[in-house]
């Protein structure tokens, strides 16, 4: 189990939200401490895989503004494997294994409906041991925190 | 209005993806170009909202153990009221309004399954328009690599 933040990595934390591109020299400054100090909590928070700096994108201004949220129903003993195609696919950026009326949940984005809808017929909906699947198309996101994220091991 | 994003817009808007630190020299290296111009161009996308280079904190590490998906079922007519509403929950990490049924889907952040099952009955099922919910635990995220976000 990952530990919490103590309060000075919540504190660093905040600086780097708004701009993770500022200088540990500067986040040295405001948080008094060596800039030596800041080099390593960042290092210890990203190694315990705790934190991470992203780039994001708004992606309507790319054009992917195309979003699906498929849920699947899948053979127990075909799971892992649908999830090993799953993950090779770059269009699907978010899977989860889940428990309740479906095994795998996911979310894939593209340019159009139609590319999307062409991969799923194409790449996901044959795949061996999927039994059924159903996409919900999204049309607005009413809210998305981007300050969380689910950092898993390489 | 902002202008059209260009090829080298595009390009360090993939770089920066994957290595969000990688230095302006590096970048104007890479597509060559001067890092004054590659400064002039992260500074543009930043500036009208298209790009953010930002710290992610695990969900784990923020307390958040019991992680969950919503399908929320929802009276005829009262599908953006109810969104605000669900929008405004702590718990509520993502809320997506979808074309057919259920009309919002929602997933979620709870310290443990106890605060889950009380977020669910005291909040979610208390909001007026909301007919049903049908819930998918998360057993583990497989694939985590969304490096989309809306920014305003």
């Amino acid at each position: 189990m990952k530990e919490p933040l103590d309060d000075f990595e919540e504190q660093l934390f905040e600086i780097l939200k708004p701009d993770a591109r500022i200088s540990n020299r500067l986040v040295a400054d405001k948080l008094k401490v060596t800039e030596g100090a800041i080099r390593h909590r960042l290092k210890k928070l990203t190694s315990a895989k705790s934190m991470r700096i992203s780039a994001l994108v708004n992606p309507v201004k790319i054009n992917q503004a195309a979003i699906v949220h498929v849920q699947l129903v899948v053979e127990t003993a075909a799971i892992r494997r649908v999830i090993g195609a799953l993950k090779e696919i770059d269009q699907i950026a978010y899977i989860s294994y889940v428990s309740g009326a479906s095994d795998i949940v996911f979310q894939m984005t593209d340019e159009s409906l139609d590319a999307l809808f062409a991969l799923y017929e194409s790449q996901i909906i044959e795949l061996d041991g999927v039994v059924t699947g159903t996409v919900h198309v999204i049309r607005s996101v009413q809210k998305h925190v981007i300050e969380l994220a689910h950092i898993l091991e390489d | 209005m902002t202008e059209e994003l260009t090829e080298l817009d595009l390009k360090i808007i993939e770089a920066l993806i994957n290595e969000p630190l990688r230095s302006y020299r590096a970048l104007g290296e890479d597509f060559g170009v001067s890092q004054q111009n590659v400064a002039r161009r992260v500074n543009f996308l930043i500036k009208n909202k298209i790009l953010i280079i930002t710290a992610q904190k695990d969900f784990e590490a923020a307390g958040a153990h019991f992680p969950a998906h919503i399908d929320v079922f929802v009276a005829h007519g009262r599908k953006k009221d109810v969104a605000q509403a669900l929008a405004d929950l702590d718990e509520v990490t993502s809320c997506a309004i979808t074309a057919g049924r259920p009309e919002i889907i929602i997933r979620t952040a709870t310290r443990s399954q106890k605060h889950f099952v009380e977020f669910l009955q005291n909040k979610v099922t208390a909001i007026k328009g909301v007919e049903r919910t049908e819930t998918l635990t998360v057993l583990n995220v497989e694939k985590y690599n969304l490096h989309y976000a809306t920014l305003g």
